[in-house]
């Protein structure tokens, strides 16, 4: 079994009498790329807040590389880099004095880990250019720089690719799918772009008015998000009896009197339909429907 | 501790927000030597200034010149410029997320940071003498250096410690609880102008505590300015007041620091 990273039991977060984060458990193993999911105020930040310490907790406890109390927490978290929402650096200096203070702040002896870690994030030509005229791709590449710096074992990034352009996008994802092949980085991530999400992460959490709903793995996801054949006929219930005992298979749902949803036979669906009209029945039409994570996301809100 | 104080000396290094309020600095002495020299008065006859330093007269040599700048009603407001720029950039530009996100252990940053403050302090403090002294020599000439001269100058360097770092700390303990430079600069010249009526009306009250009299900041700074002139005992409680300040104050911002949230 895979070491912990993070354990969190029951970790709640109030302001005043509003109750931000609520009973969050939550684990993430060593190598898991975690995809944290959740609408705006949801307590997505907060809680990654609470782990990188800048928000101390109302109740709970956070276990991080196995440690809980005070002071092997305060060790623990030295092997975390981070970036909480808008990266924040001094607007006046370059990109590389800007991480030449964060390397001299983090006692860090090699001064060649800036090159190694601009080369990373692709920022080796910023040049004498100040951080206040960098592109907001840069930006997030350069508060990316700076949770990488020093070798980290565990990333948390909050909203890491918000109002990236499409290559900016790509680009970023490479930089974290390179970063966990190459290192073996534990990532903790929350975003609003599920679809981009939905390509790096292989466990993913959903939270919702600051209880974590529900956790899945990539799998999980695949399983639920892997669509299925709506079929529209003029008696559903009759249609799954006949798909039952002649086909042999139990993948099916009947949502209405006239619809049916098949989760098998996605590369002939008219095994099914030739067989219903075999038997009598008027199939009107026969469409495959994909599911995708946002849809996903959305039917677990609404459950909930 | 040293490693985040370090870096703090670099991006000063690197920034032009100290290198600039040393320029103030300068600009003031150079300007009011230039204007003392050529009519007998000059913008530290109409500046800032203390009950204490009022019957100052125009300086007659160039050890009287480098005492009379020493006597700068300014430098409370070049603190808070200090404080501002190396503390107040961490809040205004968000920056003091990366630090603590990091450092779990706030109170050594918090102490670095006054530190640093402190050291920006002494810079000061050395930039201007020295510049001062030059130009008193120019000036007004040699007469009045000594060996005497230069031990008190010491002494006044060391006993602003407490002032150094009283009002720092000050500083510091408005930004953490505000979070917002702005709010900090107006509280803290409110606090200043505030200040000498509040110590005024002690004494009124306590007419026994005549030391309270002079531990407005700007009356401070003059007193150890011209320290050797005053009572030793009212020169000590005052300084022993302000390491009660610095005690009070530094404990009061380390707590809040040390559990509040970092938006």
């Amino acid at each position: 079994m895979s070491e912990s990273v993070l354990n969190t039991t029951r970790l709640t977060k109030l302001y005043g009498s509003r109750v931000v984060v609520e009973n969050i458990n939550m684990t993430i193993k060593r190598g898991e790329i975690y995809g944290f999911i959740g609408k705006n105020g949801a307590g997505k930040t907060t809680l990654l807040r609470m782990v990188t310490s800048l928000v101390r907790p109302s109740g709970g406890a956070i276990e991080l590389f196995g440690s809980s109390d005070a002071k092997d927490l305060q060790n623990a978290r030295t092997r975390i880099g981070a970036m909480i929402e808008t990266p924040a650096f001094f607007p006046k200096l370059t990109a590389r004095d800007n991480l030449e203070y964060y390397r001299l702040q983090r006692g860090l002896p090699d001064a060649g880990e800036i090159d190694r870690i601009l080369h990373s994030v692709n920022l080796t030509e910023t040049g004498r250019k100040p951080y206040h005229h960098f592109s907001l791709g840069m930006k997030q590449r350069l508060g990316l720089a700076l949770a990488i710096m020093g070798n980290p074992e565990f990333l948390v990034l909050d909203e890491p690719i918000n109002g990236l352009d499409p290559t900016g996008m790509v680009e970023f994802r490479n930089i974290i799918h390179r970063l966990h092949r190459e290192n073996n980085i534990t990532l903790l991530i929350s975003s609003h772009i599920l679809s981009e999400l939905a390509q790096v992460a292989t466990k993913y959490g959903i939270i919702h008015n600051g209880r974590l709903l529900k956790e899945f793995t990539q799998t999980e996801l695949e399983q639920q998000t892997r669509g299925y054949i709506l079929v529209k006929v003029n008696n559903a219930p009759m249609a799954g009896c006949i798909i039952r005992e002649q086909l042999d298979t139990n993948q099916f749902e009947v949502c209405s009197q006239e619809e049916i949803r098949l989760f098998t036979f996605f590369d002939d669906p008219s095994v099914v339909t030739s067989l219903l009209s075999a038997n009598g029945l008027r199939v009107y039409s026969s469409n495959e429907v994909k599911v995708n994570l946002e849809d996903y996301f959305i039917s677990v809100i609404e459950a909930a | 501790m040293t490693k985040l104080i370090k870096a703090d000396l670099f991006r000063l290094t690197k920034g032009s927000a100290v290198r600039n309020i040393l320029l103030a600095g300068i600009g003031i002495i150079l300007f009011t030597g230039i204007s003392m020299y050529n009519s007998g008065s000059g913008l530290f006859s109409v500046g800032v200034r203390s009950s204490v330093s009022m019957g100052s007269s125009v300086p007659t040599t160039g050890a009287d010149f480098v005492r009379q700048m020493r006597d700068d009603g300014f430098f409370p407001f070049f603190i808070l410029a200090f404080v501002i720029a190396i503390l107040g950039a961490d809040y205004s530009a968000g920056t003091i997320r990366n630090t603590l996100s990091y450092f779990t252990k706030r109170q050594s940053v918090y102490a670095a940071k006054c530190i640093t403050g402190l050291l920006c302090c002494l810079a000061y403090s050395v930039t201007c003498i020295v510049v001062s002294m030059l130009l008193g020599v120019i000036l007004f000439g040699f007469e009045g250096f000594s060996a005497l001269y230069f031990v008190r100058l010491l002494g006044q360097i060391v006993l602003s410690l407490p002032l150094f770092l009283g009002m720092i700390s000050i500083g510091y303990c408005l930004l953490v609880f505000t979070g917002k430079s702005s709010i900090t600069i107006v509280a803290y010249i409110v606090g200043m102008l505030f200040v000498p009526s509040l110590t005024y009306n002690l004494y009124q009250i306590f007419p026994a505590a005549e030391w309270l009299q002079i531990c407005d900041p700007l009356s401070a700074f003059s007193v150890v300015s011209r320290f050797w002139e005053f009572p030793p005992l009212m020169v000590g409680l005052m300084l022993l007041t302000w390491l009660a300040i610095d005690a009070a104050v530094i404990s009061i911002g380390m707590h809040r620091y040390e559990t509040v949230d970092v938006a």
